[in-house]
């Protein structure tokens, strides 16, 4: 999921800089010190996600868990995800720090739009199916969003769209899946020990 | 799965021990998960001599039960689920390609780290102009060779699918070596068979010839030696580019989550700053 260095054209890099900071500075506004701690444990859960590999026939997938950082941060998924990313590139060498910009966008935006999608389901107050549905939802949807996105940024250098973003999600179907249930698994756990957590975004700025 | 050669030696040494013998029949994929099992067996067993002498505490097994509200077991399942779903060797999202050459042609072997091999991905050969010289696909094992194109400095990039890149850059030596010892020689060779047109010149060529001749077998002999020197390094080289492939390590996954609580430690002490102000 991570795009290399070199790969894509000047122009989507910068448009894709450009959003991702924008996304930031969104996600930075207001920011109350209580957050802190919990972006600082997602954004580490998903640094270290990248290195849990998933075999995946022909190609190297990994988890990625931007479903999850979505469904309890919202907008803040682009602060934390822009760091994991960071350090990242930085000690692993996975994707690049020109393609920063670009890879935190397509990891985070699904994020947030699985977080206005899905986050109703995670407050307070919802039946326990309704609960699992959402958390697996935001975690299998924000796989597929993100391969689609990478697909675009692909497409947008002059890769063929279609071929690129069916590989990138057919690739990341059993991510998908295995997301699904991590974060519907993790979201029933912080419901049962910690549910003020999920309560963190509440109200997104 | 491709380890990097220690991991392969750690592995033989265990396969010697009588648990771990019968692992010696598997492919090599499937040996590092029935290692991986046997492993997992064995902390399970330890896991069962605590719960049997009452030494839960110690594993603060209790703490967790009352605070997650759910039993021993699950506790001790959900940690097994936990394990499986880590594979044996930390591996991810990158892409690596290592070039050798042997006489001339030059051979590229291509893997994601973690160590399995990229099949069918685009290489291509630039020259440092960027000028592409010729484009291949890598076979089952990852591997791609091609003949020498053009004596240059050669940069060999590949192209995997879903935006992933590497390059590995051939330096001249290693292209040009010893062929441009021999090359000059053969040109020393040209001028001295095009230059006579007098009888002089002739006697001179006369003189040369014995040299010339001593010149022709030094390159045989210079070839004579690559080709055995090829033959005797290739393990070498290909142990190298076994060896290449290194995914994160401890200590940059730990530096990572140290960086990550540094920043939250950073915000946390701003921020609580400026609200006492």
């Amino acid at each position: 999921m991570h795009i290399s260095e070199g790969i894509l054209s000047p122009a989507v890099l910068i448009g894709g800089a450009a959003i991702t900071a924008a996304g930031v500075a969104v996600g930075m506004r207001g920011l109350d010190q209580k957050e802190i701690p919990s972006i600082g444990i997602l954004s580490a859960a998903f640094f270290v996600a990248s290195l849990i590999h998933v075999p995946a026939g022909p190609v190297s997938v990994h988890l990625i868990l931007n479903g999850l950082v979505g469904l309890i941060l919202g907008w803040k998924a682009f602060p934390a995800i822009l760091v994991g990313l960071a350090l990242q590139a930085l000690l692993f060498q996975f994707g690049g720090i020109t393609t920063l910009g670009v890879n935190t966008l397509n990891m985070a935006l699904p994020a947030v739009v699985c977080y206005y999608l899905f986050g109703w389901g995670t407050k307070s107050g919802t039946g326990l199916y309704a609960f699992i549905f959402a958390a697996f939802a935001s975690g299998f949807c924000a796989v597929l969003m993100a391969g689609i996105l990478v697909g675009l940024s692909l497409y947008m250098t002059g890769e063929a769209f279609l071929p690129a973003a069916k590989l990138v999600v057919a690739a990341h179907l059993p991510v998908m899946l295995i997301e699904g249930i991590l974060t519907a698994a993790c979201a029933l756990f912080l419901r049962k020990v910690r549910p003020e957590i999920l309560e963190v975004a509440n109200a997104p700025n | 799965m491709l380890l990097t050669n220690r991991h392969i030696n750690i592995k033989r040494d265990l396969c010697k021990t009588p648990p771990f013998a019968q692992c010696r029949r598997l492919p090599r994929g499937m040996r590092s998960l029935f290692l991986w099992g046997q492993a997992q067996i064995s902390i399970l067993k330890i896991l069962n001599v605590f719960l049997r002498l009452k030494l839960s505490p110690f594993l603060a097994l209790n703490k967790i039960e009352r605070f997650a509200k759910v039993s021993k077991h699950k506790v001790i399942c959900i940690v097994f689920a936990v394990l499986w779903l880590l594979p044996v060797p930390v591996s991810a999202h990158k892409v690596m390609i290592f070039a050798w050459v042997e006489g001339d042609t030059i051979h590229t072997q291509s893997k994601f780290s973690g160590g399995k091999q990229t099949k069918n991905a685009q290489v291509l050969v630039y020259d440092p102009n960027d000028v592409l010289l010729l484009e291949g696909k890598t076979d089952e094992n990852g591997m791609f060779s091609f003949k020498i194109p053009k004596r240059t400095e050669l940069k060999v990039v590949l192209e995997a699918s879903m935006g992933h890149m590497a390059a590995w850059k051939i330096p001249i030596q290693e292209i040009t070596g010893s062929q441009s010892e021999s090359n000059t020689l053969a040109t020393v060779e040209e001028v001295t068979a095009t230059s006579p047109s007098s009888s002089e010149s002739i006697k001179i060529a006369g003189e040369v010839s014995e040299p010339s001749t001593m010149e022709l077998k030094k390159k045989e002999i210079q070839e004579i030696i690559d080709t055995s020197l090829d033959k005797k390094l290739r393990p070498i080289t290909e142990m190298l580019a076994d060896s290449m492939e290194c995914g994160p390590g401890l200590a940059e996954i730990m530096g990572g989550i140290g960086y990550i609580i540094g920043l939250v430690g950073i915000a946390l002490y701003f921020s609580n700053r400026r609200k006492k102000e």
